[in-house]
């Protein structure tokens, strides 16, 4: 199981990426989900790396997935210009047989140590367990409903743990319905400004890679980020900078903005401040009333949340300096 | 043909100033008494337009309570004038009874529909519904509208917009280009302006000096003002006394990134978005009347160099695109800080 850097707003903590499940779990194609790779016959392989900039990474990342009949597909190179590191993502296709997963660990683990790297992943979607979220939501529906459709269409490659909200739903609702049916357990939370019930969440998510925030209104303390360890990705309802905090789109329109937008972030522990994996924009006119600049929102929300999620676990999103990210 | 007196752009730019008033404006030299002619079939020939008659475009963009029939009252009169009208926009807002139009676009033979008759028949119109707002234009007939532009160091927005003009983009007359900043006279800016015959002002201020009193009478005679990257402030006084429309282009999609540098800004929060905003001047700084935003997608591959050719690109669009909405009167203040932009 793969487990990606944290983002801390003011620190930058370099963290191994492999965890134990993947090794000790053999290789079988039987939990897989459906992949078009199969069908041509070879397996996807996905490798990212970060590490201090020297003449010969991609010489050696490349050589090594030739030597084992790896076919890359697709590779990305980032060197910024001021800095002397290097990021990579490379899309390879495999067969199992000649190059069983636990020897691509560590053949990989060789060119990690060698190159000194910070973060030096290795993904193989069909075999490895997906990720594991948990998704946070307060009373609007519409981001959440979209990744719990997403993941049942299998647009979204991950396992949903359970669903926590601070705002109860009936039983009839077509949410708790969802839910029910598909076995996924539903915790109402509810907060008040004194008691966040942070402690009950972190128990509740325990076993997860990766938080999602869809439309959660409550702050994440500090504490909180710390003790749950593992990145959070949030969707907020308009294009940051612009309009922080509640009602982004009443804010638009008051504002008169010929442009709405919404932007999914790494969530720090300063409000809609941390490092943005994903912006996308809508025009708005005149014609435009407040309900209209809510409907636009609402949509914009619920693909940039995708969007991100997935780049996410396409393990296209690296950190990058303290408040950005290289998403390839 | 008569070329029509000196036309006067009517919307104010002051934030404080009612949307409410029920007097009309109108933006012409009164015309004279005698009746309009009545033309029952196209006329083969006049004294002006020997040969084939003639036609050209004509606007008229109207404000006013809401009511049933001015539409039809509208297109009526154009018809009855022969006037062949090409595009209407009409907008009523949801919860305000205001109506706009702007029809406007319709072809007609000035030997048929003369200038005046025009603005006395709108006229008439604007009468009867009340209008806030009546503005008839034939650009080919009317004079250009005036500018001055005022700018700073920067010379993207400037060298652009004169570059424009000359292009024959921007259906402007620059009366005078003013700047806190020298610039030699070998500068490209400069030397384009001595060739083109219009003057150069270098009234170089400071904190306590904003030179405003001068820039007035500089600016007096123009129909509105263009800053094209101008980084003082304008007090709420010179915007009172200037009185007209000012439009600013701020390199940065506001309200994000106000005040200076914004692509240092945007590089440093690490968005994936940047853009580049005009508006109408008002008091506050870059917070008036949004008019047009545009933008493009940065990413880890962009480096500041390239935040900022991208947000400089940005500008010169995004300030060409809304000066000429402005010109070919597609924009209406609306509240206080909006605008309709057909």
């Amino acid at each position: 199981m793969l487990l990606l850097r944290r983002f801390v707003s003011s620190s930058y903590r370099g963290r191994s990426a492999l965890e134990i499940g993947a090794l000790s779990r053999p290789c079988s194609t039987a939990s897989s989900s459906s992949s078009s790779t199969e069908a041509s016959g070879g397996t996807l392989g996905i490798h990212v790396f970060r590490c201090p900039d020297a003449v010969g990474i991609v010489a050696k990342i490349t050589e090594c997935i030739a030597l084992r009949g790896g076919n890359i597909h697709g590779v990305d190179v980032f060197v910024p210009e001021d800095k002397p590191i290097f990021y990579s993502r490379s899309e390879f296709v495999f067969d199992q047989a000649k190059w069983p997963r636990e020897a691509m660990e560590i053949e990989f683990l060789k060119i990690k140590e060698l190159f000194n790297a910070d973060q030096s992943i290795v993904r193989v979607p069909d075999l490895d367990p997906k990720f594991k979220i948990a998704v946070l939501a307060s009373k609007q529906d519409h981001c959440l409903i979209d990744v719990l459709h997403g993941w049942q269409d299998g647009r979204l490659p991950v396992h949903i743990n359970c669903v926590i909200s601070n705002h109860q739903r009936d039983p009839n609702t077509h949410v708790i319905r969802f839910l029910e049916r598909n076995g996924i357990p539903y915790h109402y939370l509810p907060t008040t400004p004194g008691n966040k019930r942070e402690d009950e969440i972190l128990d509740l998510v325990v076993g997860s890679d990766f938080l999602v925030l869809a439309r959660y209104m409550q702050i994440l303390s500090g504490k909180f980020l710390r003790c749950y360890g593992k990145d959070i990705i949030n969707i907020h309802h308009g294009l940051l900078p612009s309009f922080k905090g509640g009602n982004p789109s009443r804010q638009a329109y008051d504002a008169g903005v010929k442009l709405i937008g919404a932007t999914s972030h790494f969530v720090t522990e300063d409000l809609d401040e941390g490092p943005i994996i994903e912006q996308m924009v809508e025009r708005v006119s005149h014609r435009d009333n407040l309900r209209s600049f809510v409907q636009k929102s609402e949509n914009l929300e619920k693909q940039c949340l995708a969007k991100a999620i997935r780049s996410y676990c396409e393990l296209r999103v690296l950190p990058y300096e303290v408040a950005k990210t290289v998403v390839f | 043909m008569k070329i029509r007196g000196s036309m006067r752009l009517l919307s104010k730019a002051l934030s404080s100033s009612s949307s409410s008033s029920s007097s009309s404006d109108y933006s012409h030299v009164s015309c004279s008494a005698r009746p309009p002619p009545v033309v029952l079939s196209p006329s083969k020939s006049s004294p002006s337009s020997p040969g084939r008659s003639r036609r050209v475009r004509g606007i008229h963009v109207f404000r006013c309570p809401d009511a049933v029939g001015i539409v039809a009252r509208i297109s009526e009169c154009i018809a009855s004038r022969r006037g062949n009208i090409h595009h209407v926009d009409v907008f009523v807002p949801e919860h305000k009874r205001v109506f706009y139009s702007r029809s406007s676009e319709f072809m007609f033979d000035p030997a048929i529909w003369t200038r005046e008759a025009m603005d006395a028949d709108f006229h008439e119109i604007s009468k009867s519904f009340n209008a806030e707002r009546s503005i008839v234009r034939v650009p080919d007939i009317d004079p250009k509208f005036k500018i001055a532009v005022l700018a700073s160091k920067q010379d993207h927005c400037l060298e652009d917009l004169l570059h424009g003009w000359h292009d024959g983009w921007l259906p402007v007359q620059i009366k005078s280009v003013i700047s806190n900043h020298e610039r030699a006279s070998k500068n490209h800016v400069a030397s384009f302006l001595e060739r083109d015959g219009i003057p150069y002002h270098c009234l170089k201020t400071t904190p306590a000096h904003r030179r405003e009193e001068e820039i007035l009478r500089l600016v007096a005679g123009t129909d509105f003002l263009v800053l094209a990257g101008y980084m003082q402030v304008l007090s709420g006084r010179f915007l009172k006394d200037y009185g007209k429309d000012v439009i600013n282009i701020h390199h940065g999609l506001l309200p994000s990134f106000k005040g200076g540098d914004p692509s240092t800004q945007a590089y440093d929060t690490g968005v994936k978005m940047i853009g580049a905003t005009t508006h109408f001047v008002t008091e506050g700084p870059n917070e008036g009347p949004i008019i047009e935003q545009m933008v493009e997608r940065v990413s880890h591959r962009d480096g500041l160099g390239s935040f900022v050719q991208k947000s400089k690109n940005l500008e010169k669009q995004c300030l060409v695109r809304a000066i000429q909405s402005y010109c070919d009167l597609r924009v209406f203040r609306e509240e206080l800080t909006k605008t309709v932009v057909f």
